[in-house]
């Protein structure tokens, strides 16, 4: 080599966001899943006997999608909308500084619903507000200069409208119990609104918007069909707005319409994935890839639920089947799915890019193998369709067991996304750049 | 004079982390030249706009050319025009990755 200057000729399309941005809400992410984890085992018998509106229970939830789904999206939607949307994210200062404003509230938000302290709720879960608020439009700032406006871009657009309602929602709730309860006659229908937009509207726009980009991307598939993405967003956001409006008009029959609608969004959605995942060249489909198309499947299968729930006009313990199928098959299992793929690659692209011109860089399964996914995938699945059935039959011990299971898979996913992540290297380097 | 056979060979040395395939065998690199006396001119893209690995695996294609006996500068330009298809990949990848 003879002295060599190489000017870059070539357009950079890569606009990746700093490491610490999207690193410091995984890492949250993944603390929040453990926590879940061993909570989910302690509590397993509060919701084996049907404590499920308990404080302890509520915080539980609340653990898993503001604590893991939330943080670990935000994570992930940072640095997967510079590689979808080819666009920078907009005021990364504002983005970096609103992690802090998204942790302190968070965590206080589920402590104080753990101690059902009023308080510490509105206090909490206003600084919570703020900063969802803060995300949902630095992302939609960000997304507004795309210049490629295809069906991705309208679901995670959407989705981020949806979040804001999501939160709005929840603020009102929380003013409501702080305040004397002056909207305790349609509190219940506030809290079904807050479920629906937040599970059926952020979450599931969001987690089938990026599957259209990160499916492809990981199977390198080519010469699929989009054509049925533009049906599933139509399905999808009448069957949310359809079921929203069955709650406050009170309607089985409008709940049950919606619901109809629903499922087409998730059969036409598993369709556009088993096409695309037909069209692959990479002739291994990896365990990681597999858990997201059962999670599209599990999808279908609680929305299918659902709809026998209606028609047989069941009580209580099949809206929590209904709802746990829901948010930890189809939005969990795709999260985690996503997850052993995303944050291999963060680190492989923070540690290892940068040794590009040595020999020895490793491939980023050689951090950690997507066949390693296994036993803490399967394990989950199996889990959870033990908990769908020991909650549907409000049958304690098949839910404790299924409880206790699904804690020890998702304590499996937190040790291997840490040996991935090195505590002692990603502290060192996160408070090294900033 | 580059050899561009060399540049060839040091690019094979090149891989995509994710899929485990060389930039060659992928058919990601479309033209080599040497457009001066030195300076090495690569063409080259993704498999698919937005790849996030895409500034790793140009400055990679980047570092490898540039130690070719003869290189001064090199650079690299990634485009998308025409767009990769499978059927740029050698016979080898495709064995590699069961297509």
């Amino acid at each position: 080599m003879q002295g060599v200057s190489s000017p870059r000729g070539g357009i950079a399309t890569s606009q990746s966001p700093p490491f610490t941005l999207p690193m410091r809400y995984l890492l949250l992410g993944v603390v929040g899943f453990g926590v879940f984890a061993l909570d989910l085992a302690w509590q397993s018998t509060a919701l084996g006997a049907n404590r499920t509106w308990s404080p302890g229970v509520v915080a539980l939830t609340h653990t898993l999608t503001l604590g893991s789904l939330l943080a670990f999206v935000m994570g992930a939607v940072y640095q997967l909308t510079t590689v979808a949307f080819l666009i920078p994210i907009r005021a990364l200062r504002v983005a970096r500084l609103n992690f802090w404003l998204y942790a302190v509230g968070a965590t206080g938000l589920v402590v104080s619903m753990a101690q059902w302290w009023l308080v510490g709720m509105m206090v909490f879960g206003s600084l919570t507000a703020v900063s969802i608020y803060l995300y949902a439009g630095l992302i939609a700032w960000s997304i507004a200069t795309a210049k490629t406006r295809g069906t991705m871009l309208w679901f995670v657009g959407l989705a981020h409208l949806y979040l804001a309602v999501a939160v709005t929602v929840a603020w009102l709730m929380i003013v409501s119990l702080q305040g004397g309860g002056f909207l305790a006659g349609v509190i219940e229908k506030l809290l079904w609104t807050h479920i629906l937009f937040a599970t059926g509207g952020f979450f599931t726009f969001l987690v089938m918007g990026f599957s259209f980009k990160l499916v492809p991307m990981f199977t390198l598939a080519h010469g699929f069909s989009g054509a049925r993405q533009t049906w599933t967003l139509l399905f999808a956001n009448l069957a949310l707005w359809g079921l929203v409006a069955g709650v406050w008009v009170d309607s089985r029959l409008w709940l049950w319409g919606a619901g109809v609608v629903g499922l087409a969004a998730f059969v036409n959605h598993g369709m556009t994935l088993f096409e695309i995942v037909k069209k692959r060249l990479r002739k291994v489909v990896e365990v990681p890839l597999k858990a997201v198309l059962a999670a599209a499947l599990v999808g279908m299968g609680a929305v299918a639920l659902l709809l026998l729930q209606l028609g047989m006009a069941l009580q209580a313990p099949g809206w929590q089947g209904v709802v746990a199928l829901y948010v930890m098959g189809w939005i969990t299992l795709s999260v985690m799915g996503f997850a052993y793929k995303i944050v291999p690659f963060l680190i492989w692209n923070q540690r290892f890019s940068k040794n590009v011109e040595k020999n020895k860089t490793p491939m980023i399964a050689d951090l950690l193998h997507p066949h390693h996914a296994r036993p803490a995938l399967w394990g989950f699945t199996l889990g959870l369709l033990l908990l769908t059935v020991g909650t549907m039959a409000d049958w304690f011990f098949a839910t404790v067991v299924a409880c206790v299971l699904i804690s020890l898979s998702i304590l499996v996913f937190c040790v291997q996304m840490l040996i991935v992540i090195h505590p002692k290297k990603v502290i060192k380097e996160l408070t090294a750049i900033d | 004079m580059i050899d561009l056979n060399e540049v060839r060979t040091r690019l094979q040395e090149v891989y995509d982390p994710e899929i485990g395939v060389n930039v060659i065998d992928l058919g990601l690199v479309y033209r080599m030249e040497e457009a001066e006396e030195g300076k090495l001119y690569i063409a080259m893209t993704m498999t698919t706009p937005g790849c996030p690995a895409h500034d790793n695996i140009s400055q990679a294609v980047e570092w490898k050319a540039a130690l070719v006996r003869g290189v001064e500068t090199v650079t690299v330009d990634v485009v998308w025009n025409p767009p990769w298809t499978p059927e740029m990949m050698s016979e080898q990848a495709r064995t590699q990755l069961g297509y």
